[in-house]
């Protein structure tokens, strides 16, 4: 009995939403932060993507953050039954309650392991992805995934598991439940703080049920090759550590049966007083019918109802669904340390005011998963929820017209976002003013981060609608967008960076406090129309292409598309093309004609073949500057530098000079340029790089003017690293950025963010004494661009 | 008036549902009775304009029903054979978003439409309750309730009565029998009593093709005659029914009495009965499929 009442338990599980929700968050958290630079979760520096410090850091902290996923599988089975009503025919059965409480338990637990080997899979599979620098990986060793999933992450998760089913068991509600896991992770968290020092080290390895302290005891002065090789044997303190947890778990599950009562007398009082206040209300006198019943309208007025109450009721769905709970407390959880911590970002033990500045970027990173995921799934969800509850027949042959299916749909994913989105706010002001910090700036959270998010997630939302209407299956809609997320972060890495070709991707958006948006809002809102429009025409072929009826077949539907792109469908769908259209060539004007288009990878062949053209000048002997006179014509707003200068130069190198070799700064327009008694021999163009040759060689001693022009200017907007040195508010420029230098002698001439890159951007040197503490995943609008948010502190000991 | 001209609707996987059918439907309740499997739904659908037939017209009124589904929606109630509801929905809400769909536009309109409906179909006490946890009845009379909303002159009901214990059956029966003669009420069924009771024309459909129409009385009475039925063991059934055109067979008393269909009277202990629908029906069915 036991066996049978855990394997339906199983099943019901695999088959439930939840459980197919979390396995995609789970693999796609592990395996951005295995394949993407920006992210590590215990790896960084010398360590391996797949090390086994990386693999073993990655299982514990996300079986921490499993915890939410954990509690939805386990309390719905204590819940379930008095939700769905049928516990009374389950208590009426000879179950005993020792099978009817573990055989589910068992079964829940199951579920939720399975779903958890997701984590592991994703670091095997991110560790053969080519897009991977090959010396950050190594070979990957099968013990150390074993040792992560069954020593490290089992264990919590079984107590995790054990704690809410006990919680479940007493409380009978998801909500209480969940208002215990934020306890739990609040008491967790704060105890962490609190006894991290070396002389409580030993005893928080002992005795921190979910591990974390033993490993990091055991780890602690493991070099970076001992981290890539070794995983530490169960013995010890970690033995001890798991054993522990295993006891603790036991302790709760024995207490969830003493707590157990087939029937809850409060329940029963609860149930019984619910019935006699609704019989009160339902007794309330049936209307007298007055003559025929109201004839329908099919004007504005009907339209708009139509609109209003299918929007309605497909926000309702959302919001009332389980999977969007755990969804939403993930992400907020996530965020919650992610913006607790963003004071300590300054980096030097310093703490910073939490302005809303300071708390946009890891709010964004931290939360960013979750408004993409409920995009997607979303759409998936409504889109075949006529159908999937059968409704589809009754509701489609109703007179309501085509649009008020697709329209609605797609308005009510955008509501729900805007509100997801809000929500973070919430978290985000609720962490000021836990600070002690009352100065909200609610526009700038509205203009910087709810607006354009709201409309880049969106897009993502019309993309998966679309898709959807197309699609054959739930899951082939669903596919294909995992497809287009992954087709999008390798095209990019192949150096195709056009946002006019890339799906609703923008510009980047800096902001300050002092420069506010500057002007990167143009360009990023000239390509959010533009994608808007793009996905105005989307929305309007998935109208077109809408399953209406009974008929699933997507031909027949393709046959009849042109008829229904007629009368205002096809006026619509006119504006939306010209509008794209239009404002795509706009943006063409200004990302390749006003300004270069260059992509990353240009870049690095560009320095390349800067640095091997250019190489042999090395150490080319150059006169001093002996003096510097500098007019510099600031014009932020436009922006625009004119630099009308002079050097007095002298010949320190007791030789005669014969040439003279100026470089400018790659973007720099030389507007004039003399060298007395020089003249020009030779210009690289391409490197903005002049050698002058003297017909009377400059003599040891001698001093010679040389006089330059130069302009630094941006027009309109670029595809990518827009003028952000020459701002209207915050102008900071360096001498190197607008004028010539001498010579070739080590430094390169770049912009300072284009120096040759030993290592990419964005990655932190990681030694073995720093260490992450809270890892909050970041995520960002633009199909994951990831990066992490790190937190290191040094050892006080 | 509705006209159905020869429809034909063959599936994507070579079943043809319906085989050129004919049929002239009047104003007042009209059945259409057929065995599972019959294409009785799929003319349901066609006729609900939820799936486009192979070839055919339809006609309602002056509407021509496969060129402008929107204009037949607008005066069409629809009963599937089965629907789903939404999770966590009432009654009352469901059928006031029914009637917005529907075009009802007004809040006050449309409260007056919801409760006059709920009121009809005697859901009124449990209008807030979620139409998840109602009984088949119950769930019926809901889905009769949406489908009068707008007082449409095309009502189609699919297999109303499937599932429902007696009491239920009786008391939708009765909500059908009310809408009133005004209107076309096509009440598609396998349970011959539906018919009867209610229908002053209907039509027998099998295989995809209508094999007999007309109203219940005429076919009854020109049967009168020819039915005959005798009591024997079931051992016997087979060699009966090598021997007559053996139309039903059904249990008594733990004897099995048959029915057969023959001009003359065949003697051996066969008795004349005065058929009823059920006799039709049967009749019917077993000639259409000897010929097969």
């Amino acid at each position: 009995m036991f066996g049978k009442i855990a394997g339906f338990e199983l099943r019901y599980q695999l088959k439930s939403p939840v459980f197919w929700v979390v396995a995609v968050v789970f693999f796609l958290l592990t395996f951005g932060a295995a394949t993407i630079d920006q992210i590590s979760i215990g790896g960084g520096g010398s360590i391996h993507r797949n090390a086994p410090f990386a693999i073993a850091q990655t299982h514990l902290i996300l079986s921490i953050f499993y915890m939410f996923v954990t509690t939805a599988f386990v309390a719905n089975v204590v819940v379930r039954d008095d939700e769905t009503g049928f516990g009374p025919i389950l208590r009426s059965t000879r179950i005993r309650k020792f099978d009817y409480l573990y055989g589910r338990f068992v079964g829940a637990f199951l579920a939720a392991s399975i779903s958890f080997l997701v984590v592991p899979l994703a670091i095997f599979i991110g560790s053969y992805m080519p897009w991977i620098d090959p010396e950050r990986l190594g070979p990957n060793i099968l013990q150390a995934y074993l040792f992560s999933y069954f020593a490290l992450a089992l264990p919590a998760i079984f107590l995790t598991s054990a704690i809410f089913f006990a919680l479940a068991t007493v409380t009978r509600s998801m909500m209480w439940t969940y208002v215990g896991v934020i306890a739990f992770l609040v008491i967790w968290i704060i105890s962490r703080i609190a006894l991290d020092r070396p002389e409580f080290a030993t005893a928080t390895a002992l005795w921190d049920p979910l591990g974390q302290s033993a490993y990091r005891l055991i780890t602690k002065y493991w070099t970076a090759s001992e981290r890539n090789a070794l995983t530490p044997p169960l013995a010890g303190v970690l033995l001890f550590n798991r054993i522990f947890c295993l006891a603790l778990a036991a302790l709760f599950l024995a207490a969830a049966y003493w707590l157990f009562e087939r029937q809850s007398a409060e329940l029963a009082g609860n149930k019984k007083a619910k019935a006699l206040k609704g019989s009160a209300a339902e007794s309330d006198p049936p209307p007298v019918l007055t003559g025929p019943l109201p004839v329908p309208r099919y004007d504005g007025q009907a339209a708009w109802a139509q609109l209003v109450a299918r929007t309605r009721l497909d926000m309702g769905q959302v919001f009332k669904s389980p999977a969007y709970f755990v969804l939403l407390a993930l992400g907020l959880f996530n965020a919650g340390g992610a913006l607790w911590f963003a004071t300590e970002a300054g980096g030097y033990g310093g703490v910073i005011y939490p302005v809303t500045r300071v708390l946009l970027m890891p709010l964004m990173g931290s939360f960013g998963l979750i408004p993409m995921i409920i995009a997607i799934y979303y759409s998936g969800e409504l889109v075949w929820r006529e159908r999937e509850r059968k409704t589809h027949e009754i509701i489609d042959a109703t007179p309501v017209p085509d649009w008020a299916f697709v329209a609605p749909k797609t308005l009510a994913i955008a509501l729900v976002l805007i509100s997801t989105l809000l929500v973070s706010v919430f978290a985000a002001i609720i962490s000021q003013l836990a600070h002690g910090y009352t100065h909200l700036e609610l526009g700038k959270y509205l203009l910087w981060y709810v607006l354009p998010q709201a409309v880049d997630w969106t897009l993502l939302a019309v993309l998966a609608v679309f898709l959807q209407a197309i699609s054959p299956h739930k899951f082939i809609g669903w596919g294909l967008m995992v497809i287009y997320l992954v087709t999008t972060i390798t095209l990019s890495s192949l150096g195709f960076e056009h946002r006019l070709y890339n799906y609703g991707a923008v510009t980047d958006t800096p902001f300050s406090d002092m420069n506010g948006q500057g002007k990167f809002w143009i360009g990023a809102w000239w390509l959010r129309l533009y994608w808007s429009a793009f996905a105005g025409v989307l929305v309007l072929l998935a109208y077109g292409l809408w399953r209406r009826g009974t008929e699933t077949r997507l031909w027949p539907r393709l046959r009849r598309l042109p008829h229904r792109m007629t009368g205002k469908a096809g006026a619509t769908l006119a504006v939306a093309l010209t509008v794209f259209v239009a404002s795509g060539a706009f943006i063409y004007v200004n990302t390749n004609i006003w300004n270069d288009y260059r992509t990353s990878i240009d870049g690095e062949k560009w320095q390349a073949d800067y640095e091997k053209t250019l190489l042999p000048f090395e150490n080319t002997p150059q006169p001093k500057i002996v003096s510097m006179v500098l007019d510099v014509d600031l014009d932020p707003h436009a922006p625009r530098v004119t630099t009308k200068g002079s050097y007095v130069l002298e010949n320190r190198t007791g030789q005669p000079l014969r040439e003279i070799h100026a470089r400018f700064d790659r973007d720099l327009e030389v507007r004039g340029l003399s060298i007395e008694g020089g003249r020009s021999k030779m210009t690289y163009d391409r490197f903005n790089y002049r050698i002058f040759a003297f017909d009377t060689p400059m003599a040891p001693g001698e001093r010679r003017k040389m006089s330059f022009i130069t302009e630094r200017a941006q027009q309109g907007f670029p595809n990518s690293g827009a003028e952000s040195r020459v701002v209207d508010n915050g102008t900071f420029i360096n001498n190197l950025e607008i004028t010539p230098i001498l010579g070739i002698t080590g430094r390169p001439a770049g912009r300072p963010g284009q120096a040759p890159q030993v290592r990419p951007a964005g990655r932190t040197p990681h030694g073995p004494a720093g260490r992450c503490r809270v890892a909050a995943v970041q995520y960002s609008a633009q199909g994951l661009r990831l990066g992490v948010f790190r937190h290191h502190r040094h050892h006080s000991g | 008036m509705l006209i159905i001209e020869n429809l034909t609707h063959v599936y994507g996987n070579g079943v043809r549902a319906l085989d050129e059918v004919n049929l002239t439907i009047p104003r007042g309740m009209y059945g259409l009775l057929g065995p599972n499997g019959a294409g009785k739904s799929t003319l349901m659908r066609t006729l609900a304009t939820l799936q486009a037939p192979t070839s055919g017209h339809i006609r309602f009124g002056d509407i021509d029903v496969l060129k402008t589904p929107e204009l037949l929606r607008r005066t069409l109630g629809y009963l599937p054979q089965d629907f789903g509801v939404y999770p966590r929905v009432s009654a009352y809400d469901m059928l006031d978003h029914m009637a917005v769909l529907k075009g009802i536009a007004g809040a006050k309109e449309r409260k007056e439409t919801v409760e006059s409906l709920l009121n009809q179909v005697n859901l009124w006490s449990v209008r807030k309750k979620a139409i998840a946890g109602f009984s088949g009845g119950m769930r019926q009379r809901f889905g009769i309730a949406q489908a009068l909303i707008g007082d449409p002159r095309l009502i189609i009901v699919d297999e109303p009565t499937a599932g429902l214990d007696p009491e239920e059956r009786n008391r939708f029966l009765n909500l059908l029998a009310e809408i009133g003669e005004n209107v076309v009420v096509i009440l598609s069924t396998h349970i011959v009593e539906d018919v009867s009771d209610l229908c002053p024309a209907m039509a027998i459909i099998c295989d995809g093709r209508i094999v007999k129409e007309g109203a219940p009385t005429d076919l009854v009475t020109r049967l009168a005659g020819r039915i005959w039925r005798k009591t024997i063991d079931k051992s016997e059934l087979d060699a009966a029914k090598t021997q007559y055109q053996v139309i039903s067979t059904r249990l008594l008393g733990g004897r099995t009495v048959i029915h057969i269909l023959s001009d003359q009277d065949p003697g051996d202990g066969f008795a004349a009965v005065e058929g009823g629908l059920e006799d039709v029906y049967f009749s019917t069915l077993s000639t259409t499929r000897r010929a097969a």
